[in-house]
């Protein structure tokens, strides 16, 4: 043949790989809520969604932007996000988990985890629905 | 003057412009015309899909797009599609039916 | 690795909070204890969180330094406060003692209740994370159609 039938585009790639950086981001947000009075604490947040946004549409114009991350068109795969923990503050019991944060990040990752499946879902019963022939 | 010739002359006088409706068509115009109108709604499909596939990758990277506008984006690219399959496969039918005639 | 280990965590601040609960129901039930079995007043009690780095219980994962920012949470230890005691008037009460004062716990009310309704949140907070993983990797499987 001469060239391969690309079956799956750019998008399924980056509904999957927002599946695994939700996944992993829900980790951290559920240490946080679970260390949200453990003496000491920091809590860590998976950023990522600039990085995924910078692969979609191309560094591009944006080339001198501060918020460069260096991800062009192409590179979905390679976007595995950064870890920001907050620092202790020095009064009370150094935890600086803020519980309300925590909360609205764990349902705006979850919403949006599962916006990723359903739309994937979507995809795929629509390429087998194609590849049936519509029979 | 039969009745057809009174619709045709009437067609004449509302429309004026529409040169298909005095003369009639031939096979080949038929099947132009039908082939344009089944590549234009392919075209059309392509452009659903293109915008609902942005449209999910916008969501899924926590852009702009709201999530019922792409839901709603991938519906209609879903549905467009179905229909243009549907439709190709009914005009499929048609010509082997055709096909089938015995001259 | 899948929610599996989320869950874990907040299945481990459910257990952990649940002790502080005790430990502060303690607290209220025992404001007015004289006596104990060791002696003396009831001497309040706090738990003393401290994070606790998650291994799945796979070796290979506990050859690798803890994964960073993952912790689950685990009671280091139950203090109870020697010198939480206070010194009450009271000559009538059966054990005070010869210049009329009785031992008392050293137990803030207010302070236990507002700790209550704090651990009960808490709770809460980890249910609904809980919840929440588990809802993903449900509608993690409809991918498979």
């Amino acid at each position: 043949m001469a060239g391969t039938i690309a079956l799956f585009g750019q998008a399924y790639q980056v509904l999957e790989k927002s599946l695994d950086l939700r996944k992993q981001n829900h980790q951290y947000v559920a240490s946080n809520i679970a260390n949200a009075q453990t003496p000491g604490y920091s809590p860590s947040h998976l950023h990522f969604e600039s990085q995924l946004r910078e692969a979609i549409y191309g560094g591009g114009l944006r080339a001198t932007h501060e918020d460069h991350f260096g991800f062009g068109p192409g590179q979905v795969q390679e976007v595995d996000g950064d870890l920001v923990t907050r620092d202790s503050p020095e009064i009370g019991d150094g935890n600086s988990v803020r519980m309300e944060e925590e909360m609205a990040l764990l349902s705006e990752n979850q919403i949006k985890y599962e916006a990723a499946a359903r739309m994937l879902r979507g995809k795929f019963s629509l390429m087998q629905y194609v590849i049936q022939q519509g029979k | 003057m039969d009745i057809t010739e009174n619709v045709a002359w009437s067609g004449i006088q509302d429309l004026g412009q529409n040169k298909k409706r005095l003369e009639p068509a031939t096979a080949g115009e038929v099947s132009r015309d039908f082939g344009q109108a089944l590549q234009e709604s392919l075209h059309e499909v392509d452009a659903k899909l293109k915008t609902a596939s942005m449209a999910q990758q916008d969501v899924a990277a926590g852009g702009e797009t709201s999530i019922h506008e792409a839901m709603i984006a991938g519906q209609k690219a879903n549905l467009s599609m179905r229909l243009a399959l549907q439709i190709r496969n009914k005009a499929l039918e048609a010509y082997q039916e055709i096909m089938r005639m015995q001259v | 690795m899948n929610f599996f280990q989320a869950m874990q965590i907040n299945a481990s601040a459910l257990s952990a909070q649940t002790v502080r609960m005790n430990a502060l129901s303690a607290n209220l039930a025992n404001v007015n204890t004289t006596r104990t079995p060791e002696g003396g007043p009831y001497l309040p009690k706090s738990v003393i969180f401290q994070s606790r780095p998650d291994f799945e219980g796979s070796l290979q994962q506990a050859l690798f330094s803890e994964q960073e920012g993952v912790a689950g949470v685990e009671v280091s230890e139950i203090i109870s406060h020697e010198d939480a005691v206070k010194e009450v008037y009271d000559p009538a009460h059966p054990d005070a003692n010869d210049q009329g004062y009785v031992s008392l716990p050293d137990i803030n009310v207010v302070t236990q209740i507002t700790d209550i309704m704090t651990a009960s949140r808490a709770y809460e907070a980890n249910v609904n994370s809980l919840k929440a993983a588990q809802r993903m990797a449900l509608k993690g499987l409809e991918i498979g159609g």
